[in-house]
């Protein structure tokens, strides 16, 4: 019987389940001496008490967790069936484990007490084969769970290297050059695409590789940052362009920094600037022109009709002389309206009219102007001299030509009784441009009166013939060209000296330009 | 009505419409008519300036004809000078120009002109309002004192 036992208990461990188990420990205790029959209890496999002894089942504390807390021993279980002396007990345990328990039913206890050291130790192999399946189990499902715990960190490092490549994909993309500093040092952490393309290398300084510069900018907001801990803004020049920068603290020795490249915006917010003051200038202007073309025009209204009255009354007195004067004062104020008209036209039409931009030498130009010029000139025995330096430009050249008669003009014009009238056209470097003047030894003009001048129907001579356009329309042609014009006189008799620039290349004085 | 000899400065840069004005300002009656055609020629002769330095030959005058646009120094100027210079400013100054934008007439009275008129266009209208203005402050209106 014995070798039976012990052929079981080497056999134990070729049970596949703990049911299996149960039921082949069952039936080989069965078979010890005084033994009726044999039952497993263990978790998972106990039998349910309708299966067992009913009554001794629901005393049972063995399997119940609540009454039988882990550690009690068969002995204290055995209380539970001291009532019942068929019953033995004997526990399945290791390392104080408590796996189960071998409820015996019992006829003979004398013979059943013999047996029951080796059914301890029995029980003990028992305990340590299941310990041992069970450690295996373990093992097994250790190293799965390890190998699920590797796959899943495997999978997260993927995920997290997918997420850091998507951040870095972000911040790549988005224009503005952000970078991670030390706000100490200036000391670039780290820095976006943006941030490489204007040449900002991590692990150098901002300024010595953005900045170009071996010192901090001037406007760096990282001072700022350090003081207070709070986001900073500017807006500020660097490297040839406008950054709208800001600054946030990160962390205690780090801060974001990004900066937008504005410089588009602002040349466009300049751009409409420029546009709207140059539209509120020539709105002004037109107000001008209107004002001074309904008082300007009105006035040898005046004059005609003035006078008609008065040829009435001088031909009912038959005042020959009186009548004469009249009629040559009506022609006159006529003449001044149709000069006043053609002129004013000109103006009008200076903003319009567009003859396509050419190169320009101004020496042969001077010299068709002095030409046109030649009839008054001739007749005030005024020396005229032509500067052989003066520049090719670029622009409208009936316009430009314009400019040097009506300059001419007024110079042979206003001599005054200089005995030795002369006339000079030249041209003197200054800067970049080169400025082109009309120099005369006439009347000269205070400085007080030298801007006043240019304006429209505004004469300083007020017996002179002309319609004070000439200037006004000698200025116009010289800004639409993109250049200025001004006069240069120490006063009265000191002569006068007209300067004026235009653009020597085309770009800026297209057709578009002179169209405007 | 009044045997004084009255003297009126029109300070006007258009000789035919100077013309004009003293026609018919003298056609009952002699009035002195001193014309000058710039507003430094008129500051020179109420202050007594350069070629207007004598009493004598440069009177003050009774009433002051004022055009706007004028050569050298403008007409808002003078009026400006005048009427801030202690000695000039009880003389009336009568704008009159072809002007008649509102912002001129605002601008004018701004520096405490007399009155302003509108040089009308036509010789009738033209005639009636210098007789108009003649006998009105040559005649009805009182003068602060005697001018000299």
């Amino acid at each position: 019987m014995l070798g039976q036992l012990f052929a079981a208990q080497r056999d134990l461990h070729l049970q596949p389940t703990r049911a299996g188990l149960a039921e082949f420990i069952a039936e080989t205790l069965a078979v010890v001496p005084g033994v009726v029959s044999c039952r497993v209890c263990m978790p998972g496999v106990s039998p349910t008490p309708d299966e067992l002894d009913g009554e001794a089942c629901r005393h049972c504390t063995a399997l119940r967790e609540d009454l039988a807390p882990a550690g009690t021993d068969a002995a204290e279980v055995n209380c539970a069936l001291a009532d019942m002396p068929d019953m033995h007990t004997v526990a399945l345990k290791t390392a104080g484990r408590r796996d189960g328990f071998f409820v015996f039913k019992v006829d003979d206890p004398d013979a059943f007490a013999a047996y029951e050291p080796f059914l301890t130790g029995f029980a003990h192999c028992v305990a340590l084969g299941l310990e041992g399946r069970m450690q295996k189990d373990l093992l097994k499902k250790t190293g799965e769970r390890l190998k699920a715990n590797v796959a899943a960190r495997e999978r997260a490092e993927e995920k997290l290297h997918e997420r850091a490549d998507l951040d870095q994909i972000l911040l790549d993309s988005l224009p503005p050059v952000a970078m991670l500093l030390r706000p100490k040092t200036r000391e670039i952490v780290a820095c976006n695409k943006a941030g490489r393309e204007v040449g900002a290398v991590p692990g150098k300084t901002c300024f010595g590789t953005w900045g170009r510069s071996d010192k901090p900018c001037p406007w760096c907001l990282a001072p700022e940052i350090w003081a207070t801990g709070k986001p900073q803004h500017l807006e500020t020049e660097g490297v040839g362009r406008i950054w709208d920068a800001h600054g946030i603290p990160v962390a205690d020795d780090l801060y974001l920094h990004y900066a937008s490249d504005i410089t588009e915006r602002k040349r466009a917010e300049e751009e409409r600037e420029n546009l709207i003051t140059e539209l509120e200038t020539q709105n002004a202007e037109l107000e001008r022109f209107t004002y001074t073309v309904s008082h300007d025009l009105k006035s040898p209204l005046v004059t005609i009709k003035g006078y008609l009255g008065l040829l009435e009354e001088d031909i009912a007195d038959g005042d020959a002389d009186a009548i004469r004067d009249d009629v040559k004062r009506i022609a006159g104020a006529a003449d001044k309206m149709d000069r006043l008209l053609s002129e004013l036209l000109a103006l009008s039409q200076i903003g319009r009219l567009v003859n396509p931009p050419e190169n320009v030498a101004l020496e042969g130009l001077a010299r068709e102007a002095v030409e046109l010029v030649g009839g008054q000139i001739a007749a005030g025995g005024v020396q005229v001299e032509i500067s052989p330096d003066l520049p090719t430009v670029a622009g409208d050249r009936p316009r430009l030509l314009e400019v040097l008669q009506n300059l001419i003009d007024n110079a042979v014009k206003y001599m005054g009784d200089q005995p030795r009238p002369r006339v000079e056209i030249g041209a003197r470097p200054d800067d970049e441009e080169t400025i082109c003047y009309v120099r005369d030894n006439g009347i000269g003009i205070e400085p007080r009166y030298q801007e006043r001048i240019f304006n429209l129907f505004d004469k300083l001579h007020p017996k002179t013939e002309g319609s004070g356009v000439g200037l006004a329309l000698v200025k116009r042609i010289v800004e639409v060209h993109g250049g200025r014009i001004w006069v240069e006189s120490k006063g009265a008799a000191e002569g006068s000296t007209f300067c004026f620039t235009v653009p020597p290349k085309a770009p800026s004085t297209d057709a578009e330009e002179v169209e405007k | 009505m009044n045997d004084r000899s009255l003297t009126v400065l029109h300070i006007e840069d258009n000789t035919d419409h100077a013309h004009l004005v003293a026609r018919a300002l003298q056609k009952h009656r002699p009035v002195d008519v001193r014309l000058v055609e710039d507003g430094e020629a008129a500051l020179d002769y109420l202050l007594r300036q350069g070629e207007y330095r004598d009493p004598q030959t440069s009177p003050r005058p009774h009433l002051i004809l004022l055009d706007l646009r004028l050569p050298k120094i403008d007409g808002l100027e003078v009026l400006q000078a005048i009427k801030t210079n202690e000695a000039l400013l009880s003389i009336p100054v009568v704008v009159f120009t072809s002007s008649d934008a509102e912002k001129d007439v605002a601008r004018a009275y701004a520096v405490h002109a007399n009155s302003y008129l509108v040089k009308p266009v036509g010789f009738d209208e033209f005639s009636e309002t210098i007789e108009l203005l003649n006998s009105y402050w040559l005649d009805w209106n009182c003068y602060p004192q005697p001018c000299a």
